[in-house]
């Protein structure tokens, strides 16, 4: 017997229909049971946690409703359910003239690396930070898991020269969608720190 | 037209001695007001999987910090100066608040980009090879206060160490910064990746 919004019927005890209000009632806590705290409580009613089901859709955001929400979301690692959120459009403002459209922004991955020595987590708009520091610049920087396109890699040189404490000079070049090679004039023991951005 | 169905009511039957013919119009409207409330970014109590999960969170737009007890951390969403709202989270016991979506993230241009970090920290990224008038320009303009900036020569001559000349701010805000060359390299301002934090 499930939750049903026709009954009870119309009569003169509610005998008849005793069951399927119990049926209501247990139903409605056993809903609300989910992800909440559960009637009777003294927190009942308070989130627990908050599954989401898969959007097919964008929701839109109508009136003063941010929405939170899962959809899935392509990357370089398939395609996965991530979080978005949609808040109200506040563009063009004083400040920045941009008319930007209202689009809803990805604010998850599906894996972050802090086990190193390619240290990866995520940022807000669907985009992936990797770090770490090397000692050998001849071998290209690689990530992993690897993104759709790097759009900036930066390098910084953690010593100065021996003979001339200057900093070294240092560039970078982007090879592909997951490499990236530091170029220096660095000679002897050296390090240097690194940082990458791109699209998931 | 049709009538306004009745509210919600806690306080029936009435009468204890009332027939079920005189309250079952009652039960039925309250059946279906709890049906349709949970409803309401949830899936349905008469779904036959799942029922009392999420489909989406939308967050209305609340006045104030929400309070919390110990136990317990808070998200909600608050109307913030010069956009609309933004989702908050404010940790156990009324502890401390942080703004956890910052703005509206948008597309500049193939090669500037923006994103963020909790606590009102807009993150500039992206890269240039010539820059009209040696000046990399901030979008969107709305830093306040420049945090930290990196810049790394791009290529695979490296040859320069770029200097950066900070703009005076502009109505309190910072719109962009002058980047030159080393001496002798042969042009203005030199191929670069860059990252810029600042707090708006």
């Amino acid at each position: 017997m499930t939750y049903s919004i026709t009954k009870p019927d119309a009569g003169p005890s509610p005998e008849i229909d005793v069951v399927q209000i119990m049926t209501n009632f247990a139903t409605f806590a056993t809903g609300l049971s989910a992800n909440h705290t559960e009637l009777n409580d003294p927190n009942q009613g308070d989130h627990e946690n908050v599954i989401l089901t898969l959007q097919t859709d964008d929701p839109g955001v109508t009136q003063d409703l941010t929405v939170l929400y899962c959809k899935n979301a392509p990357s370089q690692a398939g395609t996965q359910p991530q979080l978005f959120v949609q808040i109200p459009k506040f563009l063009p403002t004083d400040n920045d003239s941009t008319n930007a459209p209202n689009e809803p922004m990805q604010l998850t991955y599906n894996s972050v690396n802090i086990a190193g020595p390619v240290y990866q987590s995520f940022l807000p708009g669907g985009y992936l930070i990797y770090f770490g520091s090397t000692t050998n610049i001849t071998v290209p920087i690689t990530l992993s898991p690897a993104p759709t396109k790097i759009l900036v890699a930066i390098a910084t040189p953690n010593n100065l020269k021996v003979s001339n404490p200057t900093p070294f000079f240092v560039s970078t070049t982007i090879l592909s969608n997951t490499q990236f090679m530091i170029n220096s004039n660095a000679t002897g023991t050296y390090s240097f720190g690194w940082m990458a951005i791109a699209s998931v | 037209m049709q009538p306004e169905p009745p509210p919600y009511d806690p306080n029936i039957p009435a009468n204890p001695s009332d027939a079920l013919a005189t309250s079952q119009p009652q039960f039925l409207n309250n059946f279906q007001k709890l049906y349709e409330a949970f409803e309401v970014n949830h899936i349905p109590l008469d779904a036959l999987s799942g029922a009392g999960n999420h489909t989406i969170v939308q967050l209305l737009e609340q006045e104030n910090p929400q309070q919390t007890q110990f136990s317990e951390i808070s998200v909600y969403t608050k109307d913030v100066s010069d956009q609309t709202d933004q989702v908050f989270l404010r940790y156990q016991g009324d502890g401390t608040e942080f703004q956890l979506t910052n703005y509206q993230i948008y597309s500049v241009d193939a090669t500037t980009f923006f994103t963020f970090l909790p606590g009102k920290i807009i993150v500039y990224f992206g890269s240039f090879i010539t820059l009209p008038s040696n000046v990399l320009k901030l979008f969107p303009p709305v830093a306040k206060k420049i945090m930290g900036m990196t810049f790394c020569p791009s290529g695979s001559t490296p040859t320069n160490k770029p200097r950066i000349n900070l703009l005076q701010p502009s109505s309190g805000f910072f719109t962009g910064m002058e980047v030159f060359a080393t001496p002798g390299f042969g042009r203005a301002s030199p191929p670069c990746y860059y990252t810029i934090l600042a707090n708006f």
